[in-house]
């Protein structure tokens, strides 16, 4: 088996990272911010230390590091919570259906509207795109750190930037940039990110991380283990988000993933994976019968996240996926669940075959995936 | 010194702090008139309370609220 959706979900995980996620399941077994007794405390602590780390990969306060279901739970607080009275959203037409559903329910419920601008290869421009979207009733600038279907990466510092001088807060999608692209607070209000992607976690773990600059309304309600004598959720993060029992050993294991992205560092791992997609990009441009829709190169690689989408010309993306698939090849075909993309690329009809290396796929493997490519082109 | 905080992750933070400059303390479940909440004990005799206070104090955790 030669993987290689890791734009989905990293496979595999770092070892250290089931180890951790087994011992949670048995060390650390109780329930976290709940009880008093021992075991509890336990746990509690190695919460914490989870929680630390993850923000500190953020440059953010361990308070306003919440633990999230995934980076699609995280986008729908950040998005809903913010909503006002016909306010109005800006997203990019980058952008996964995790920020444009809820972006676009949000403004119905009241009564506001989502504007969409144009992000493209020049940062100015695209800027420029997204301060002319923004009126007196926009709360929020949404936009994706990097494309999940054709990894052009959106200045997302320089949007920042723009909004803080126009009063907007910023949310960053970060579900296929953390752990490769260096995002902090000093890019956006509010990040949210997957945990089981870059940062090498469980499935089932996401974290919503912001400057506590923008407060949030909640979507959910319910016990936190914190000032239950009252009938209202906590006004303190993280237990204003955090209701019900969290995802612990994931939570845990989470926490391990981040310690893994730190010692081999987001940049040596953007590296190590834009290499593999620029010789996959140069292998699919000389194979007759393939159309590729993102050329990374040694000479825009500051552009691009390690993506690469391609489609066999004339077969369907979900075919070639599953050929690819009875060949051991294991990566995903389809509209990546983002159809602004896809329109934008002129893949709306088909979608695309998407390639993404993860820390732990080798050269040996991009070849082995070339030569496979081309048999099956060859045979069509 | 025991010192009362809503949030059992601000409490470890706090608990954090003060061990990262030696000083003895423990997070604890508490259960009174607020309902359920935490509270950090500081278990070191030697601690110097003017000292803890203005630790905690630049974490936003109130030592006012001690007992």
């Amino acid at each position: 088996m030669v993987y290689l959706d890791n734009a989905a979900t990293t496979y595999p995980k770092p070892r250290e990272v089931y180890r951790k996620w087994q011992t949670a399941m048995s060390v650390y077994g109780a329930n976290p911010g709940r009880s008093g007794h021992a075991f509890s405390e336990r746990t509690s602590e190695a919460v914490y230390k989870s929680r630390e780390e993850c923000a500190e990969l953020f440059g953010a306060d361990s308070e306003n590091t919440v633990f999230t279901l995934n980076c699609t739970h995280a986008l729908n607080f950040a998005i809903k919570g913010i909503a006002r009275n016909k306010c109005k959203f800006v997203v990019s037409d980058m952008e996964h259906n995790a920020v444009m559903r809820p972006a676009y329910a949000a403004a119905r419920a009241v009564g506001g509207e989502c504007a969409m601008f144009s992000a493209t290869e020049d940062v100015e421009q695209t800027v420029y795109n997204a301060e002319r979207a923004i009126d007196g009733n926009a709360v929020a600038v949404i936009c994706t750190a990097a494309s999940n279907v054709f990894g052009l990466r959106a200045p997302i510092r320089e949007i920042f930037e723009m909004c803080k001088r126009k009063h907007v807060c910023f949310i960053v999608d970060a579900a296929q940039g953390a752990g490769v692209l260096p995002i902090t607070l000093d890019d956006a209000n509010i990040i949210c990110a997957a945990g089981h992607k870059g940062l090498y976690g469980p499935m089932g773990t996401g974290l919503l991380v912001s400057d506590g600059n923008y407060p949030l309304e909640t979507i959910i309600e319910g016990g936190t283990g914190s000032v239950s004598e009252s009938i209202s959720q906590p006004d303190f993060p993280p237990d204003r988000f955090e209701s019900g029992t969290i995802n612990t050993a994931g939570a845990i294991a989470l926490g391990e993933g981040v310690r893994f992205v730190k010692r081999r560092t987001p940049k040596a791992i953007l590296n190590h994976e834009l290499a593999l997609c620029e010789r996959v990009c140069e292998g699919l441009g000389r194979i007759n019968g393939i159309t590729l829709y993102n050329r990374i190169t040694p000479e825009n690689r500051e552009s691009y996240a390690p993506v690469v989408s391609f489609n066999f010309e004339g077969v369907p993306s979900s075919e070639g996926a599953r050929i690819l698939s009875s060949r051991g090849f294991y990566l995903r075909g389809g509209l990546h669940c983002a159809p602004a993309a896809h329109k934008k690329l002129g893949t709306i009809d088909g979608g695309t075959i998407r390639f993404s290396p993860s820390a732990f796929t080798t050269p040996q493997e991009v070849e082995l995936f070339l030569r496979n490519v081309k048999q099956i082109a060859l045979s069509k | 010194m025991f010192i009362y905080i809503k949030s059992i992750t601000k409490a470890q933070k706090a608990m954090s702090l003060l061990q990262r400059h030696g000083i003895r303390c423990a997070v604890e479940r508490t259960t009174g008139k607020a309902g359920c909440g935490f509270a950090l004990r500081v278990t070191d005799k030697n601690a110097d309370k003017a000292e803890v206070c203005a630790l905690l104090s630049s974490i936003g955790v109130d030592c006012g609220l001690s007992g």
